[in-house]
């Protein structure tokens, strides 16, 4: 609408309330993380306030968290701290957090390696979480040690994927890496291919180690199931030579037994696909 | 990229491609395997049983469904298409032998379900089956037929279906051959060799349907399974015996 003077006002239409516009911006829920007594008391003790580590495995999603859960985590670990994030209010979990299906992040520590974690999160933290994520995460541990390596391992869909040929000519799961270029080693896998990304909380830890200039890499499984299966969950296997989950392992005769276990647990209930 | 191309099932993209229609391939590998082998005199149907929840009674959890005193189908996709896609299927088999006084054969009602099918891919508002099929049944002799979303039907010596379909079908054709074909109890081995490779949780969770000449559709019973794995396993054991001595 022009005015008397010329200039040109944008008319505003009555008929709606101005303030829709002002919309808020959403509000992200931060992270919190909760330490056991124990390790509370030992922090008091380390002057800096953080534990140290020459270790750390992350594993991101039920297919990595099933992997590292059926193979790399025993009776020797032990409960250090819990993350809190990515909870969304139809989550259902038990009382006692223990079924394997709920939506939890636990930290692990070994007994036997004081100096190894592992960090098992099966919650969805969202892009904007996971800065406060890597966060609270690190808040408490300690990376500077110059024979710090960190292995993160998460899971996606092959849609996601781009290249050249088509989905159905492609053969799930199959694994890609990335590292930071402290990582000196070879990946047992292709790297990840141009113009694929990874987002989420995966890139934010690689990034975060990045900047910290330490040696970490990524591991990304490309699955076709919506639902966890036990070859998503295998197709990590070959990672069990690497550096630096070759020092954790023991042999686990009965990781396939939890890796079946976790499959019934989640195919369970759902018969939409037959 | 798919770029918009994948809104409408009417739309080609620009390199030729239907995306709705390929999407609900996708649908098909989410359900789990079907494996189909036909021999000389029998026509033999196996399929992954998915774990179903403690409580749900597993007699209503149904992967392989009979049409007509002689045809099955087993389908990979979505459960409730397949309902309507079998319901269909089976008035056509009891309309025609009403019209015509005579059974379907086993291509007139895979091309029926092909049809119904392809109708899906083609006009405008409508969504594809997302499921394939597996058909097997005996006319004049065995058949196995195979269907998916886009309406496209092939009769196979040996297919699979679902999950990963791509690995199972590449160990049919490294292992069918005429004299597996010739022999009834080595066709049921092998489908249940080939769903073996891919099954997450072992035999408990095979279901198997053979169909022969004359007979009605007959599901093998989870006793009788274990007896053709136990025979499996013991071959292999022969087998690995074999390749020691050889070294």
């Amino acid at each position: 609408m022009a005015t008397f003077f010329g200039e040109i006002v944008p008319s505003f239409s009555r008929a709606v309330d101005d303030d829709d516009d002002e919309e808020e911006s959403p509000h992200v829920a931060t992270t919190n993380v909760r330490w056991s007594p124990l390790v509370r008391a030992e922090l008091l003790q380390i002057p800096d306030g953080k534990l140290p580590c020459q270790t750390l495995i992350v594993a991101v999603g039920p297919a990595a968290a099933g992997f590292a859960q059926a193979f790399i985590l025993n009776d020797d670990y032990y409960i250090v701290g819990a993350i809190f994030s990515g909870m969304e209010e139809t989550d259902v979990n038990t009382f006692d957090q223990k079924s394997p299906t709920d939506k939890t992040c636990y930290i692990y520590r070994s007994t036997q390696i004081p100096d190894a974690f592992l960090c098992l999160c099966k919650t969805d933290v969202s892009a904007e979480q996971s800065y406060s994520f890597t966060e609270q995460l690190f808040s408490c541990i300690n990376i500077e040690s110059k024979y710090f390596y960190m292995s993160i391992l998460c899971s996606c869909m092959t849609s996601e994927y781009k290249c050249d040929v088509p989905v159905s000519d492609m053969n799930p799961p199959f694994l890609r890496a990335l590292k930071t270029t402290q990582f000196v080693g070879v990946p047992p896998c292709k790297y990840l291919e141009q113009p694929n990304l990874v987002s989420g909380l995966p890139a934010q830890l690689l990034t975060y180690a990045q900047i910290k200039e330490v040696k970490a890499v990524l591991y990304i499984c490309y699955t076709e199931t919506i639902y966890l299966d036990s070859a998503s969950m295998k197709i990590f296997k070959p990672l069990l030579e690497t550096t630096p989950i070759r020092d954790l392992i023991q042999v686990n005769p009965k990781g396939d037994e939890v890796i079946n276990h976790l499959v019934d647990m989640y195919s369970l209930k759902n018969t939409m696909y037959l | 990229m798919s770029s918009r191309y994948d809104r409408a099932i009417t739309v080609f993209s620009p390199d030729g491609h239907l995306f709705q229609v390929e999407y609900a391939q996708e649908a098909v590998k989410k359900g789990s395997t079907a494996v189909g082998v036909r021999g000389k005199d029998i026509v033999v149907l196996g399929v992954e049983k998915k774990a179903v929840a403690k409580l749900q009674e597993d007699r209503t959890v149904r992967k392989i469904a009979l049409l007509d005193d002689h045809v099955a189908l087993a389908f990979a996709g979505l459960t409730a298409d397949a309902r309507i896609l079998i319901n269909r299927a089976r008035i056509e088999c009891q309309s025609h032998k009403l019209t015509v006084e005579d059974p379907v054969t086993i291509e007139y009602i895979t091309r029926y379900i092909a049809q119904l099918k392809q109708k899906y891919t083609q006009s405008n508002g409508r969504r594809p089956f997302g499921l394939s099929a597996l058909i097997i049944g005996y006319d004049d002799g065995p058949h196995l037929y195979q269907t998916d979303p886009s309406g496209t039907y092939h009769e196979w010596k040996a297919n699979a279906i679902g999950r990963s379909a791509k690995t199972v079908r590449e160990f049919l054709e490294k292992h069918y051959t005429d004299e597996v074909a010739g022999d009834d109890k080595e066709c049921i081995k092998l489908t249940l060799k080939a769903l073996l490779e891919v099954v997450q949780t072992g035999g408990k969770n095979v279901e198997l349907a053979i169909m022969k000449n004359g007979q009605p559709l007959k599901m093998i019973d989870s006793d009788e399974i274990d007896k053709y794995l136990a025979e499996i396993e013991k071959e292999k054991e022969e087998e690995a015996e074999k390749k020691k001595a050889k070294k």
